[in-house]
């Protein structure tokens, strides 16, 4: 239902269209806010004409949808109850002839709306429905006929759902989860910037925003200049944020804004290092799947990769390649994961001194060799990767990738995981540690080798390509291979399969 | 004051009560609008090498005359707008029979599965009766073969799936051959970088999937690969014009994109257009006229699985005097051929340049290539400013008349440095016929400026007929930058006093197709249209070929319904007239 309301806010899914639909419904909503409740603060003095009473009730009806609306703008889902039951409540007060019972009603409603307030000290999710409940009182309240013994309730209530909603509606309702991830999106420099917050936790936090030229930090006076971090999007800044409420601080140009952020209190992944980003992607498929991270990808090699690396290793023997160039870097994961090529290089009768580059290092390190590769600094035919260098920053430079995988990023599970990113965090990468992060169980299925590389680049009239749900937008992730054994031997490689034909019908057919 | 007693009977207030929450709960979860009631769903499939099924799927719309022969539109499209990234690519079949009640109206969407998001390219330049379909697609290197013998229905014979051509990657056309195989011209490099041995025995090094050198692939009328032909020379090629990215040991400017054939003559041309996967430096990240492609190559093709490589030419540099990377010859588009049996010569149009040039002999070893036209004359006809011009426009689809008459080019209309509202597509139409009837020995050539702008003096230089503007709406749909057409296709068939179709050489209407790839930000507005063409009158849009939900002329690609489901906007890429066997003679 939420995914409703988002693409009539916004049917572009363009960051501003979101933005000035979300203001524009606040505003609509605070309106009505103080129409309904003054409507009820002025009921000893006003008339109750029939003016008045619809005026009340479509205040009510607004606000309760108005604030349902907002709710599932943010990235937590709201119980559909949670609106459905005060909006059908505020709707009756208007279509139900029980006037002469609607103080009762609004009694009863007012003690709901109590109920769920209380309820709501341990369950976030009733504060919303406590809020909406009220407004449904009211509008109770503003239909049913003056009486004094009811003014002290509904001005008690009136004032008590006034400043609780306008504070929900007004300060914003996309409120940060204490220690939980935050995406959203800031209005900076007059243009809308999506703003990432990884892990949001008590420490070391990864700020990634989409647009350059903007400086982050725990404060005003200490703020971190954004810069791109090689094999990946966006620009990213390492802010070291303390525990429970506070503010990020984001300055552009002579324009600063504060983001709300909740770090809770325990400390998350450690995300300081050269392979944080990747650990904050972690954080982020976890979150999209509405679970919680594990630990980095980088601090350990799963069993599936070091197959996969092995596998690649016997592909290149079964190809003729004598050595390769293995790069590698300081992680854990890259440690483990060199031994296990070097072993598999040792089997195979190969050496590391040249050849064909094999990367088992993080985002950044791989940047830089692929980067080698393509303008022949690293030369040796070729590029092949660990399987969690499946990101579209590396898979664009132009290094004749090679990659090991057991599914195609094409397939339905993985296109899921990406058409919830870009629905939840449009812009954002799609990443093998979101991936597995999201899925929460390793991909099955036989190994096979992919080539991966832009088939397509900007020409035209419009720097504003239109990809769609994809891994790699504007790329191409083909198999070009059978399914691996563990020694790689699966076909003969770089021989044309067409040796094997049957002969062709002769006849001309056409004149 | 009125009391509060209500005069509404309960019911009613009960029923008020009911339609407003349904109507606020229908509000929030509706549905798009709902496609065709009824359709009649069929499917044919295939196994491909990798084990895995694949599958056509019809969604015939039920017509009032179903048997009555008609002549289609086959149009090739990938999804635009996909939300969740499992909207299928489809070929739409258009009903393309003028005057029929059912005009321009789509009567079956063929989905093809389970692919998604594979960037529907193009199918071959003419269907003859008899011919398979192959149709490409360049983000997954396939070609899917299609039986359109029972069109509207269609069925799926074969596909080549990118391990089936391993030397070779990123198809981008055909050319079927009369046997009924087809070649393929494959941009990009071998799946997996260094040397591929190809089916001729001969070995290439290359850069890698969608790198260079690209290759020729037959292919079968089962889908499978016949001969894989590299399409590079084993010697390093013009080392001062083509480089490589990663750099190869033996330079290539192989990167073939239009193809075409003359059996009768033994000969296939094809024309480079780029490394597909990278035009910049890697270090300084410039646009690099090395990475941009200028030359044409013939293969002599008297052994089908075996084409040997006779010549790679570059095209000469014409007289604009621009950046390099914006010369008449950058990016070698398309090439097509003479055809009638007296005529040996070829045309290749340029993307970057905007030009047209022509060789008269095919079939010699060392052909010289000149320029005949700059898209600037035919600019000049409806922009007296000046402002849009040859270079960046964006030529595409190049095709000579079967008679051999007249020469059909469209213009995108794709120049970055230009505001959106400037920029404006085309399609025109040159007389051939003097330049051809100079055999061996044309005289034309664009060499003043005066030329670029006025077209050739020469008395043999292509004279320009008509053109036709064809800007897609500004701002388009989803704010997309819209452009003319880049592709479009000959309606090659006539209708006989019987009611059945056979072949002309004698074009009368054209079908073009507003989109090249997104990807490149070169999208456009996504419309199909049909063009009618007199030598006398020259070319006029056909406004009875109108799309069937907004009624305005040309069938328009972004709709939220589709004989296959709501799926949304598509993006249609190739374009093709064809007929079914038994109304075509």
């Amino acid at each position: 239902m939420s995914s409703v309301v988002v693409d009539a806010l916004a049917p572009h899914a363009h960051p501003s269209a979101a933005g000035d639909g979300i203001a524009g419904l606040r505003l609509l909503v605070v309106v009505s806010l103080v129409v309904l409740t003054g409507t009820a603060l002025l009921r000893p003095v006003a008339g109750a004409g029939r003016v008045v009473r619809w005026a009340a009730v479509v205040a009510g009806v607004v606000v309760v949808a108005g604030e349902w609306a907002l709710t599932a703008l943010a990235p937590r889902p709201q119980h559909v109850l949670a609106s459905v039951v005060p909006l059908a409540l505020a709707v009756a007060a208007v279509v139900v002839p029980w006037r002469r019972f609607a103080p009762v009603v609004a009694v009863g409603v007012t003690a709901l709306a109590l109920a769920e307030f209380a309820v709501a000290w341990s369950e976030a999710e009733f504060r919303d429905a406590a809020l909406r409940t009220g407004v449904a009182a009211l509008a109770w309240f503003g239909v049913a006929r003056p009486r004094r013994s009811l003014h002290a309730t509904a001005a008690v209530l009136a004032v008590a759902v006034l400043a609780g909603a306008a504070h929900l509606t007004a300060v914003d309702p996309r409120r940060p989860v204490p220690g939980v991830l935050q995406s959203r999106e800031v209005a900076l420099g007059g243009e809308a910037v999506r703003v990432l917050v990884a892990p949001q936790r008590p420490g070391w936090n990864l700020v990634r925003v989409t647009r350059g030229g903007i400086a982050a930090g725990a404060a005003p006076e200490r703020l971190t200049a954004t810069a791109p971090r090689p094999g990946t999007g966006g620009w990213w800044a390492l802010v070291d944020l303390p525990p429970g409420r506070g503010s990020l601080w984001l300055r552009r140009g002579g324009e600063l804004v504060a983001l709300p952020v909740d770090t809770g209190s325990r400390r998350g992944p450690d995300v300081s290092g050269p392979d944080g980003p990747e650990c904050a992607d972690a954080v982020l498929g976890a979150w999209l799947a509405e679970r919680v991270a594990g630990g980095c990808p980088a601090d350990q090699l799963t069993g599936g990769d070091a197959e996969a690396l092995r596998a690649t290793v016997g592909f290149l023997a079964a190809r003729g390649r004598r050595s390769v160039t293995l790069v590698a870097d300081h992680s854990p994961r890259a440690s483990a994961a060199a031994a296990v090529v070097h072993d598999a290089l040792r089997r195979n009768g190969m050496t590391d001194s040249g050849g064909p580059v094999l990367v088992v290092a993080g985002w950044a390190a791989a940047d830089r060799a692929l980067r080698d590769v393509a303008a022949g600094r690293l030369p040796g035919g070729g590029s092949y990767l660990a399987p969690w260098l499946l990101t579209a920053p590396l898979l664009a430079i132009p290094a004749a990738q090679v990659i090991p995988l057991r599914q195609s990023p094409r397939e339905p599970a993985a296109l899921a995981y990406v058409a919830a990113l870009n629905d939840r965090v449009p812009g954002a990468v799609a990443t093998p540690a979101g991936y597995a992060a999201w899925r929460g169980e390793p991909d099955t299925g036989p190994l096979r080798l992919y080539a991966a590389s832009l088939v397509t680049m900007g020409l035209g009239t419009s720097r504003h390509a239109h990809g769609g749900v994809t891994w790699f937008p504007g790329g191409g992730i083909t198999p070009v291979s059978d399914g691996l054994t563990g020694d790689g031997v699966g076909r003969r490689w770089g021989t044309s399969r067409a040796a094997a034909r049957s002969p062709l019908r002769k006849a001309p057919r056409r004149p | 004051m009125r009391g509060y007693a209500s005069t509404r009977p309960w019911s009613t207030r009960g029923l008020v009560v009911a339609g407003v929450l349904l109507a606020v709960v229908g509000l929030l979860t509706a549905a798009v609008p709902a496609g065709h009631a009824r359709v009649e769903v069929t499917s044919s499939s295939v196994v491909g090498t990798d084990g895995r099924t694949y599958r056509a799927t019809n969604h015939l719309v039920p017509l009032p005359d179903r048997h009555r022969p008609r002549e289609w539109l086959l149009a090739w499209a990938g999804d635009a707008d996909n939300s969740r990234g499992t909207d299928p690519d489809f070929l739409a079949v258009i009903d393309a029979t003028k005057g029929s009640p059912t005009y321009g109206r789509v009567v079956n969407t063929a989905v093809l599965s389970p692919q998604v998001g594979s960037e529907p390219h193009h199918m071959q330049y003419v269907w003859h009766a008899g011919d398979r379909v192959y149709a490409g697609a360049m983000f997954t290197d396939t070609t899917f073969v299609l039986d359109v013998s029972r069109l509207p229905e269609v069925r799926l014979t074969g596909i080549n799936l990118g391990a089936d051509t391993p030397c070779a990657s990123v198809p981008d056309a055909y050319w079927v051959l009369r046997d009924g195989t087809a070649y393929g011209s494959y941009m990009g490099g071998p799946d997996v970088s260094g040397p591929c041995t190809y089916s001729n025995g001969e070995t290439r090094v290359g850069n890698g999937f969608a790198g260079s050198p690209g290759g020729i692939v037959r292919i079968g009328e089962d889908g499978r690969t016949l001969s894989e032909t590299p399409a590079s020379t084993p010697d390093a090629e013009l080392p001062e014009l083509c480089g490589n990215v990663p750099p190869l040991p033996r330079p290539s400017c192989a990167n073939p994109h239009g193809v075409q054939a003359r059996e009768d003559l033994d000969r296939l041309l094809v024309s480079d257009f780029a490394e597909v996967r990278n035009y910049l430096d890697p270090d300084t990240v410039q646009l690099d006229p090395k990475l941009l492609r200028t030359t044409v190559r013939i293969f002599d093709i008297a052994d089908r699985d075996n084409p040997k490589l006779v010549s790679v030419t570059p095209l000469p540099v014409g007289p604009r005097q621009d950046e390099a990377v914006f010369e008449e010859n950058q990016m070698v588009m398309e090439t097509t051929v003479t055809n009638r049996r007296h005529n040996k010569g070829a045309f290749a149009g340029t993307m970057a340049g905007g030009a047209i040039y022509y060789t008269p002999d095919i079939t010699d070893p060392t052909p010289e290539w000149r320029q005949v036209f700059d898209n600037t004359a035919a600019y000049r006809e409806f922009d007296p400013t000046g402002v849009l011009s040859g270079r960046l426009s964006g030529g595409s689809w190049l095709q000579t008349s079967p008679d051999d008459r007249y020469l059909f080019n469209a213009v995108m209309g794709s120049d970055p440095r230009l505001k959106p509202e400037q920029n404006s597509g085309m399609v025109y139409v040159l007389d051939i016929r003097r330049l051809l009837a100079a055999g061996d020995d044309p005289r034309c050539r664009v060499d003043t400026p005066d030329e670029v702008t006025g077209g050739g003096v020469e008395a043999d230089c292509p004279a320009l007929v008509d053109v036709l503007p064809i800007k897609g709406g500004v701002g388009g749909p989803k704010g997309r930058v819209a452009v003319g057409p880049h592709w479009g296709a000959m309606d090659n068939f006539e209708r006989g006093r019987d009611g059945r179709y056979r072949e002309t050489g004698d074009i009368k209407r054209l079908a073009t197709a507003n989109y090249f790839v997104a990807q490149t930000g070169i999208d456009g507005d996504h419309r199909v249209c049909v063009i009618e063409f007199d030598g006398r009158d020259g070319l006029r849009l056909d406004e009875s070929f109108r799309d069937e939900n907004d009624q305005a002329p040309c069938v328009d690609f972004e709709r939220a319904s589709w004989p296959h489901g709501d799926h949304g906007g598509a993006r249609p890429h190739g374009v093709l007239f064809a007929v079914a066997a038994k109304h075509v003679r």
